[in-house]
């Protein structure tokens, strides 16, 4: 009799952890820039890394491209990022987030611009549609000539 | 009773695990939305989703966010459980239900917006010599027709994977005045496919950007 209540308690407790376990949501998600790639192959040797993120030492603006990760957790995702840099006087740094699905095709696109500031600029993006589970996201940014400016990373807000 | 003087002992180590289990899950579940909030808003920059609701004009009530009408489009809805599409084909014929549901609604928006000739003459020619500027993407390009404040481009897909080079890259030319795209790609029976673009203007909430 002992042993059968024993084992419907264990039985209970283990339904309890399964139903908890279910609702576990997902973290933010901070990726540095120093992930991020040149955009086009043959600029490799423009794009330079620092400790804080990636910067371009050609003379002219360069592209990189950065992931953005983002889990795939959270029952309803969110649609906000946000995208950290610096900017020298004088200069300025283009963005545009691109959300596809999980069969290649983009789905939306959302563009900012920032230029120098009194301090570094932490830019929110609101795509314009909520992004499917499955969908990736993608940072392309055009970094300011001669070392004019830092991508530090990018932010996946998550609920 | 020899057998459950043996068992009584591994049962009680189990049910002390799984108590210990418990516990840590309710400390992480309820721990991670704190944490989330606090990122969520950083010091110094209001949370973008409460600046603006993006390109209200564009989609209708209720279908930007593919939630029902009258949802905070910025709050996380309840917790259902995900189907993935992936493997599911309910799921996946659902999800393109409702994504065609939403680009109809996206078109008839369109569709009913007045026309502003000033803001529609000069968003168009920009438009226009975003496009011409790329080699690539010139021949691409089939027509653009702008209102009071969102463009239609529609740009051709051979489905070489060309666009994933070159759509970015205009979206990002064109960021300055049509910041926010939705992006519909058509297949056409007849072989071929498009890719349908509506582009839609800065406003004012979400030009105090930080």
């Amino acid at each position: 009799m002992f042993s059968k209540s024993l084992k419907l308690g264990l039985l209970f407790a283990a339904g309890t952890l399964a139903t908890i376990t279910a609702t576990a949501s997902a973290d933010n998600i901070n990726t540095s820039g120093v992930l991020c790639q040149n955009f086009n192959a043959r600029e490799a040797l423009d794009i330079d890394y620092i400790s804080s993120g990636v910067r371009n030492l050609a003379a002219a603006p360069r592209l990189v491209i950065c992931a953005m990760p983002r889990s795939p957790l959270a029952a309803t995702p969110f649609r906000t990022f946000y995208v950290d840099g610096q900017n020298n006087a004088g200069t300025a740094t283009s963005c545009t987030i691109t959300v596809y699905s999980y069969q290649g095709i983009i789905q939306s696109t959302q563009s900012f611009t920032e230029s120098a500031g009194p301090a570094p600029w932490d830019h929110g993006v609101t795509m314009p549609v909520v992004p499917g589970t499955f969908d990736y996201a993608s940072l392309l940014c055009s970094l300011p000539a001669n070392a004019g400016g830092t991508l530090f990373g990018v932010t996946a807000i998550q609920p | 009773m020899k057998r459950s003087h043996t068992l009584f002992p591994l049962m009680v180590a189990l049910a002390v695990g799984l108590c210990v289990a418990v516990y840590c899950s309710v400390r992480t579940a309820t721990g991670v939305p704190a944490a989330a909030n606090a990122s969520a808003t950083r010091a110094g920059t209001p949370e973008p989703s409460k600046l603006a609701a993006p390109q209200p004009e564009l989609a209708p009530p209720g279908a930007l966010d593919q939630r029902p009408p009258g949802a905070d489009p910025a709050a996380p809805a309840a917790q259902e459980p995900v189907k993935d599409p992936r493997a599911d084909p309910e799921a996946r014929a659902e999800e393109q239900r409702k994504h065609r549901a939403y680009i109809a609604g996206v078109e008839a928006t369109f569709r009913k917006e007045a026309t502003d000739p000033r803001w529609s003459s000069a968003t168009s020619a920009a438009v226009q010599a975003a496009l011409a500027s790329d080699a690539e993407l010139r021949p691409l390009a089939r027509g653009v027709e702008c209102r009071a404040r969102t463009c239609r481009v529609e740009i051709a897909d051979d489905g070489s994977g060309k666009l994933g080079k070159l759509l970015p890259v205009f979206a990002q030319q064109v960021g300055q005045e049509l910041p926010g795209a939705v992006a519909d790609r058509i297949e056409d029976p007849a072989g071929g496919a498009k890719m349908i673009l509506y582009m839609s203007r800065r406003d004012d909430a979400q030009a105090m950007t930080p």
